[in-house]
């Protein structure tokens, strides 16, 4: 008993630790500045100010359609640069040969750039609000609060399933810039799914990003829509289980390939 | 008998395929005795790191296996990762942000150490290692020798039966090296089995008990340090510097002497001569040959270790 707990323990102290060291990293990094400052303020500027009846509760809609797009934004950067940063660093080889799962650091490294990102876009938005003397509705707090928590699993897992991609090829950023854009695109985080032409229009589903701002913008204007946070729980879920299989399976390829240089 | 804390049996690993294959390890076997320091020598592109590798379960062989402790270090990955602690050189391997204290305790429990344990073996590897002062700055402000003693520490933290050893001293100071080599060379008291890579021959000296030299991918030497110091093919080598060239010398050298180079320069000749044996008698015909020649100079050491590298790898021509 006391050796699972421990073991519990030990896990939950590589998660932290993990979170710690990205946040420390992202500190260095100026990229995180074009991703939480000047692209959530430059959207929300290009959005509002043109917008006619400004009302709170259509502000929310724009506020959280920003911060999901800087977010995946982040999320997907984020995860390119988790590996890529251990493997020059010289840090992978220790996370690879541990005896805890490697998963554990890549999923804590991705909590911790999501948390990151999560706050000081947050910032951003409430800053450019502010200036703006917008006044934005957030009609149900409490749930406002399993949303976003919501939003930071799901961006941990889409973090594990995009960096498991990373064990393989040295190109991550060239590859994260691919998944980036389609889904700004397609996602219906800042383009609403139902003006999206019906061909594409399925894209979305598969996107739990979509269903956290349907939720997010229907709890902040006072409607608390359960099937959408369900959606986006069951697609951060399957993310999740998709990713850990997904990364078993390269960390076992990169062995026999030898497509992991971590030396 | 008590298995190998090592035991390496007709190792192969190929990188890709057909024409283009390379063969990084073909039929590699050795076995490191517990409490045993076995120098891993051999030439950029012998097959060092490919094997490093496969001990420490990033990389899987192509033929033949490897048993750490008795257990496949293909089919029992997560025995084989608790049994081997790897110690990486240089300045990479660590997170410059967080502090030493930190990034020990955090390479401890990816290893598997108990969170009970950690709490005592923590601070006691600081202490042994010398880093309690600093063990709270961030590691990008250590030097070079702090960092390669962090990196002993993360090594040994978890209590490994086999360390892997990859350039330890690289960098240092001699006074760093020479306190890296003593807490090394400490391990062989408490049973731990390692495997030491180094381009450093005095590593291999101070340390080894065993030398495996890998020749493109190939075991060509495997034998005690004793014998492999006596691969050069000479026991000690004599520099002679005499005004006068000495006429007909290589017909009135002594047996067992022979001459590795003469040179001339404004202030005469510089004899290099080679001492197959060691002993007196050697000396005295020597000092009898040299009689009457005006010698400014003499200088008489033993044959050293990067010459029977040298001869054994064929760089002979090469090697200063």
């Amino acid at each position: 008993m006391s050796r699972t707990v421990d073991r519990l323990l030990t896990a939950a102290g590589v998660l932290a630790t993990s979170a710690r060291i990205q946040i420390a990293e992202m500190r260095s990094s100026t990229i995180v500045i074009v991703f939480t400052f000047v692209q959530p303020a430059a959207l929300l500027a290009v959005t509002l100010l043109p917008m006619d009846g400004r009302t709170p509760q259509r502000v929310a809609g724009v506020v959280f359609g920003v911060l999901l797009t800087a977010f995946w934004t982040a999320t997907v950067w984020g995860a390119a640069s988790v590996l890529r940063r251990d493997r020059a660093m010289g840090t992978l080889a220790r996370s690879m040969t541990g005896v805890v799962d490697a998963r554990l650091v890549v999923v804590g490294k991705g909590l911790g750039s999501s948390l990151v990102t999560v706050v000081l876009v947050g910032v951003t938005i409430a800053l450019v609000l502010l200036v703006m003397r917008q006044p934005v509705a957030l009609a149900h707090p409490v749930w406002l609060v399993v949303g976003m928590l919501t939003v930071l699993a799901s961006g941990a897992a889409v973090g594990l399933l995009v960096g498991s991609i990373f064990v393989l090829t040295r190109y991550g950023p060239q590859v994260s810039s691919v998944l980036m854009y389609p889904v700004f695109l397609l996602g219906g985080m800042l383009i609403p799914p139902e003006v999206l032409p019906a061909a594409v229009r399925w894209v979305s589903y598969g996107i739990s990003m979509r269903w956290l701002q349907q939720f997010l913008v229907g709890a902040a204007a006072g409607h608390v829509s359960l099937p959408a946070l369900g959606a986006a729980i069951a697609l951060t879920v399957a993310y999740a289980v998709a990713g850990a299989a997904m990364f078993s399976r390269f960390v076992a390829r990169a062995r026999r390939d030898a497509t992991l240089d971590v030396f | 008998m008590t298995a190998p804390a090592v035991e390496v049996r007709d190792l192969g690993r190929v990188f890709g395929s057909g024409t283009t294959a390379v063969h990084a390890l073909t039929g590699v076997s050795f076995d490191i005795a517990a409490g045993q320091i076995i120098a891993l020598l051999g030439a950029n592109g012998a097959g060092k790191t490919t094997l490093v590798k496969i001990l420490s379960t990033l990389l899987l062989p192509t033929s033949g296996g490897a048993r750490v402790l008795g257990r496949d270090v293909v089919e029992e990955v997560g025995e084989v990762r608790r049994a081997v602690g790897v110690v990486f050189g240089g300045d990479r391997g660590l997170y410059p942000r967080l502090s030493g204290r930190d990034n020990l305790r955090f390479f401890g429990m990816l290893a598997g150490v108990p969170r009970r344990q950690l709490r005592r073996r923590v601070p006691d590897m600081l202490e042994r290692f010398g880093l309690t002062a600093a063990a709270d700055r961030r590691v990008e402000t250590y030097s070079k020798g702090m960092r390669q003693r962090l990196h002993l520490a993360i090594g040994l933290v978890p209590r490994p039966r086999v360390l892997l050893l990859d350039e330890p001293t690289v960098g240092l100071d001699p006074v760093e090296a020479d306190r890296l080599r003593t807490s090394v060379e400490q391990l062989r008291t408490t049973g731990v089995g390692v495997l030491l890579t180094s381009h450093y021959l005095l590593d291999v000296e101070r340390l080894a008990d065993r030398v495996v030299m890998l020749e493109s991918g190939r075991v060509s030497v495997d034998c005690p340090l004793s014998e492999f110091a006596g691969r050069a093919g000479y026991a000690a080598v004599v520099i002679v510097r005499v005004r006068e060239p000495i006429p007909g010398l290589d017909h009135r050298l002594p047996s067992g002497v022979g001459v590795d180079s003469c040179a001339r320069d404004g202030n005469g000749t510089v004899l290099t001569l080679r001492l197959r044996t060691w002993g007196g008698g050697v000396l005295s015909q020597l000092g009898a040959l040299l009689e009457g020649s005006d010698v400014v100079d003499m200088q008489v050491r033993p044959a050293r270790l990067e010459e029977a590298f040298a001869s054994a790898s064929g760089l002979e021509g090469r090697s200063g």
